[in-house]
């Protein structure tokens, strides 16, 4: 693998004729260069030269070679080699390491993030997203560092990510070592052909704990601006001495907070200081990630009630909990992406009405909760309901059996198979009704419902589980 | 000064060539190995395993030649088992003192010291001091992209500074050119098929064993000396074995993930 990607590199260096250009250039940082190899440098200003390691790192950042300048080996040596190797530009591949199966997608300043599940992977980088994962070398990982894991679509956005990346400096966390001079106060400023302003966007509008969420300010001032400075829930979490700064920051896992505060303030060379803020509200709402079903929403007090808690495939999970009243139930830790408690209610008052939630908090420790439901004690049940698809992934283009099945101690008299409130199967007696739907042609989850009536007419309800439709591969 | 042995990109490009080469005698995969060994997988290129339960990459075929004289000695592991296993943040650098080095495209000349550090030799008379009439042949060109694997030192006034004999000697293994803690034993917790790798693990008296999760899915470890809450990925667990004897443990979510920890003393 090593030594093909350098063959590799080394062959297309060779054939775009870099060698033909010998001209002797002065060169400035920010400048691409290379000497009578065939090796590619980034002259950085830090004043010294980094190394592009393969030819798949280069064309994260350029789409050719036409700005690389030839230097004669003297002018090359006289730049300092910096260990730093450059690293792949963030957001534009996924990289997977020779012998390493985690798939990770590149954050700011080098920073590996493991991408935790097909589901996320897929809404990052699209359904081809295994097209675009590089091989990087074992010996090539010391480069980078790895970061907390992606563990849901809203902890990183790939558009975002390459955006902050302003160039390789900003990658290779390199400052410029010039400070600059204060200019006296009767300083003219120059004709005013930029304003003082200040840009300041978060990569989230909402946040919850564990989110790592990208912070990017750019500045611009007739003096020129000294530095920029991201902060977050009053920390800072970066300075940089340029006019443009992007920095992480994570959201903590604990504490009462409904909202942080986030600040770019930019510095200018006339010491003024320009600021923007962003309240980054904590969601509360996570019906997206886990819903919960009961087993009959109409109990007898001599019955059952149960509680089946389903969490998105997008999650992973470190544990579910299933509230009844408002009192945990039944804790769920081992990964199973399901969690069901079948018990006695403990108040079974005829009339009374208990709303049933579920939470699932994930590795990182966010919590995510459920809408609510509830369940109602009275003197007659409504029918159990059970929706059951044959399959929970299908591909566009193929049909899907459903079934319900319903019962019921004063017995079933009919059963709807439903799905959006619309009735596709109507059978007559307790016999389970089975229906094929579709073919389903969006790509998505869809969930089925059915409805049962008892021999006094009580109706009872049920859900499914998510069905998903993904594209054929 | 500028020594006369510069390379080209066609040395560098025939170093990297020289791949591993395969095994000889194609070994039977085993799961029998332990910290200290030297690993591979289905691929060729060659780990040490260290007590930190890291990979370290040899980066080419001359820095292994630097420690070892042939490949006899490398154990070829389930690629699962392998890839378990997380790759150290440095790579196994030269031997201290068996080679002299250069970057391809830096004219100084160095000398490895413990933990990869690079000294510059500053002069011609001083290299052949330290190395001898024939220095020139004992130079080795690093590639500019492993440049990232070592630091910058001192450099090396006098040939009092630096021994390469000396240095060679004090540096007998890896572990010791890395500095790594032997009385602490890594053991990486895998998928449900990779298990607790390794497997077997042989530990001193009084050594403290840690497990890391490095799987998506929780794990514990439950063994006749107690057991660990269940673990997420890169939560650890550890224990301090002060007992001489053989000690069974298993995952207590996935009973079929077994391991062993023979103490000797």
């Amino acid at each position: 693998m090593l030594k093909n990607s350098f063959l590799a590199m080394l062959a297309i260096v060779a054939g775009l004729g870099l060698a033909a250009s010998a001209q002797a250039l002065s060169v400035s940082p920010g400048d691409l260069l290379k000497g009578p190899g065939d090796t590619v440098y980034y002259y950085s200003t830090d004043g010294m030269r980094h190394v592009f390691p393969n030819l798949k790192t280069y064309q994260t950042w350029y789409p050719d070679f036409s700005t690389v300048k030839s230097v004669p080996l003297s002018e090359l040596q006289a730049i300092t080699l910096n260990g730093k190797n450059v690293t792949y530009k963030p957001g534009v591949r996924l990289v997977k390491i020779t012998t390493d199966p985690k798939v990770y997608a590149v954050g700011a300043q080098a920073t590996l993030r493991w991408v935790q599940t097909e589901a996320v992977a897929t809404a990052l980088y699209g359904a081809d997203w295994n097209k675009k994962i590089d091989d990087v070398p074992d010996a090539f990982f010391i480069n980078y560092k790895v970061g907390s894991p992606i563990t849901s679509t809203g902890d990183y956005s790939p558009t975002a990510e390459t955006a902050a990346a302003i160039n390789i400096d900003t990658e290779l966390k390199v400052t410029t070592p010039t400070p600059p001079t204060t200019p006296t106060a009767t300083s003219t400023t120059p004709t005013a052909t930029t304003t003082s302003d200040i840009t300041f966007t978060t990569s989230k509008a909402e946040i919850q704990a564990g989110d790592v969420v990208t912070l990017i300010a750019q500045a611009q001032d007739p003096t020129g601006i000294y530095k920029v400075d991201l902060y977050f829930d009053g920390q800072l979490v970066r300075t940089c001495f340029s006019s443009s700064c992007s920095g992480e920051a994570t959201v903590p896992t604990s504490g009462t907070k409904t909202s942080y505060v986030a600040e770019g303030r930019a510095t200018t060379v006339n010491q003024q200081v320009l600021s923007k803020t962003i309240t980054l509200p904590i969601k509360q709402d996570g019906s997206a990630k886990i819903s919960v079903r009961v087993g009959q929403v109409q109990i007898t007090p001599d019955m059952l009630a149960s509680v089946i808690a389903d969490v998105d495939t997008s999650v992973a999970i470190q544990r579910i909990d299933i509230y009844v009243d408002g009192q945990i139930v039944k804790g769920c830790a081992t990964g199973a992406r399901q969690c069901q408690w079948t018990d006695y209610l403990l108040n079974k008052t005829i009339g009374s009405v208990h709303p049933v939630k579920a939470t699932v908090s994930d590795t990182l420790g966010r919590v995510y909760t459920s809408s609510e439901l509830t369940i109602t004690v009275s003197t007659t049940d409504a029918p159990a309901v059970m929706v059951t698809p044959a399959k929970d992934l299908i591909y566009t283009g193929e049909t899907l059996d459903v079934t319900v099945s319903a019962s019921d101690n004063d017995g079933i008299t009919s059963i709807d198979v439903m799905k959006d409130g619309a009735v596709i199967k109507h059978c007559d007696g307790a016999t389970p009704c089975t229906v094929t739907t579709g073919p389903w042609n969006t790509v998505g989850t869809m969930v089925f419902t059915g409805r049962s009536y008892d021999t006094k007419n009580v109706m009872g309800s049920g859900t499914s589980t998510g069905v998903t439709v993904t594209a054929r591969p | 000064m500028r020594f006369s042995k510069l390379s080209s990109a066609l040395t560098m490009a025939a170093t990297l060539a020289m791949s591993f080469a395969p095994l000889a005698s194609h070994a039977a995969v085993t799961t029998a190995f332990g910290p200290g060994d030297l690993i591979k997988g289905s691929g060729d290129t060659v780990y040490y395993l260290a007590t930190d339960g890291h990979r370290y990459v040899f980066p080419n075929s001359k820095t292994y030649f630097t420690w070892f004289t042939d490949f006899s000695g490398v154990k070829q592991i389930p690629d699962g088992m392998l890839s378990t296993m997380p790759l150290a943040r440095n790579n196994v650098t030269y031997r201290p003192g068996v080679k002299m080095v250069k970057v391809t495209t830096d004219p100084k000349t160095y000398v490895v010291d413990q933990g990869g550090i690079l000294r510059h030799v500053a002069s011609e008379q001083l290299a052949e001091t330290l190395y001898g009439l024939a220095w020139q042949s004992r130079i080795d060109d690093i590639p500019d992209a492993y440049f990232a694997n070592y630091r910058v030192g001192t450099p090396i006034q006098t040939a009092s500074d630096y021994k390469p004999a000396d240095v060679t000697t004090l540096t007998p293994t890896i572990a010791i050119d890395k500095q790594l803690d032997n009385t602490r034993v890594t053991i990486t917790i895998g998928s449900v098929n990779n298990g607790f790798v390794p497997p077997t693990v042989t530990v001193k008296k009084g050594t403290n064993v840690t497990w890391t999760n490095n799987d998506g899915a929780q794990h514990s470890v439950v063994g006749g000396w107690g057991q660990s809450q269940p673990l997420n990925y890169q939560g650890t667990y550890e224990h301090v074995f002060n007992t001489v004897g053989s000690f069974d443990y298993h995952c207590g979510i996935h009973t079929v993930m077994q391991g062993t920890i023979n103490v000797v003393p």
